[in-house]
């Protein structure tokens, strides 16, 4: 569904206020930064993930079809660029040429102990087992869940068709309960719900 | 009868997408009484999706926002965005429109009224022929002063003709010999 105050905000950044699309900004920054911070599990690649999909809507806004919505478009500019970002961690991984990367324990978003009090520890679990899948499928449970985006509406994001949407996601769903086991859930914490 | 595994566990996908009718949802859950297995794994799936469905969205930091539009406005301005003329630009350009009337209006009534009187046209044109003749008896007396420049000093005319072309083609050689910018960065011309 097109939001009428998106286009009308499109159209001002168009005419030259800028600061039109700083509404746009302040409206998605909270999806923007959510689907990075899924992707990529951490909190300081996900802001800069998340800017840099904003920059390249803002760059090319004339290309933006404004019988879709904004939201789909900026979503689908910011899941590009997490694969991409996903992709260019693993060509350092694979280089030769490269150092190794330090252990992941060491470089994981995932708290220490202490940090682990503070932290909503229900999003811990959520991004271990997001881990485990592959980018594709990661990327299809999470726009699936936190978006509640249908299959082909998220087919028509990725560039694929429904049938294969729905694999991925029965098949990750398959993969996330294994993985989950008994492990029991922890409580969500309200307080800590966009902190963490 | 055999039981279909595939099918039942593309049955429990439907399901958690809420896609079943109330008779296939019957006979999911008696399915699930016949295979105890199949209903841990179901009831697993249950919990991911209860999961997954219940995680909030995580908001960035408060400063995001303000962080994203510095960096769009340290961008150039992108070719899409139609600039608008300030209010200068504006006023000048109302201005210019409001006087082109009046002003063409006068310089019509000037030109009919000496057209339409022979004196004004005379004194018009006896103005034309005078800066006319006055400007080709100047135009002849720089060329008079340069013939007799030319008489009295040919060097003047050797110089022009071979020293100043020389000159500025020994120049243009040293330059280029002790490498131009081009040739210094090693760009292809």
């Amino acid at each position: 569904m097109i939001d009428e105050n998106d286009s009308l905000w499109v159209q001002r950044t168009i005419a030259g206020d800028p600061q039109a699309f700083g509404e746009l900004v302040q409206r998605y920054e909270r999806d923007a930064f959510n689907l990075a911070y899924r992707m990529l599990n951490d909190r300081g690649e996900a802001e800069d993930a998340a800017q840099e999909a904003f920059l390249r809507a803002y760059a090319n806004l004339d290309r933006y079809d404004m019988t879709r919505p904004f939201k789909t478009w900026l979503l689908s500019i910011t899941s590009n660029h997490c694969i991409d970002r996903l992709r260019r961690r693993r060509l350092v991984w694979l280089s030769l040429e490269e150092p190794l990367p330090p252990h992941p324990a060491l470089t994981s978003d995932i708290p220490g102990p202490e940090e682990a009090t503070l932290m909503n520890e229900r999003n811990v679990l959520v991004q271990e087992l997001l881990e485990e899948l592959s980018p594709d499928y990661r990327l299809a449970v999470i726009l699936r869940y936190w978006y509640d985006l249908s299959y082909a509406e998220i087919a028509e994001m990725l560039n694929t068709t429904e049938s294969a949407i729905k694999s991925r996601l029965f098949r990750a769903r398959q993969t996330l309960a294994e993985r989950l086991e008994s492990r029991p859930i922890p409580s969500l914490d309200p307080a800590m719900e966009g902190r963490s | 009868m055999p039981r279909d595994d595939a099918n039942m566990h593309a049955r429990m996908n439907r399901a958690l997408d809420s896609e079943l009718s109330e008779e296939e949802q019957a006979l999911l859950h008696q399915q699930l009484e016949e295979a105890p297995e199949i209903a841990d794994h179901w009831d697993q799936l249950r919990r991911t999706d209860e999961l997954l469905r219940t995680t909030p969205m995580i908001a960035p930091l408060p400063e995001f926002a303000s962080r994203v539009m510095a960096a769009i406005s340290a961008l150039p301005i992108p070719a899409f965005v139609r600039r608008h003329p300030g209010a200068g630009v504006a006023l000048g350009l109302a201005l210019a429109a409001f006087l082109t009337v009046p002003i063409f209006s006068v310089l019509l009534l000037v030109l009919l009224s000496a057209l339409t009187d022979p004196g004004t046209l005379n004194t018009w044109l006896r103005a034309v022929l005078g800066a006319s003749g006055y400007i080709l008896a100047l135009v002849a007396d720089i060329a008079d002063e340069l013939r007799a420049g030319i008489t009295t000093t040919p060097m003047i005319v050797a110089l022009i003709t071979t020293m100043i072309p020389l000159s500025a083609l020994w120049g243009w050689l040293i330059w280029y010999l002790m490498g131009s910018p081009r040739v210094r960065r090693g760009a292809k011309p």
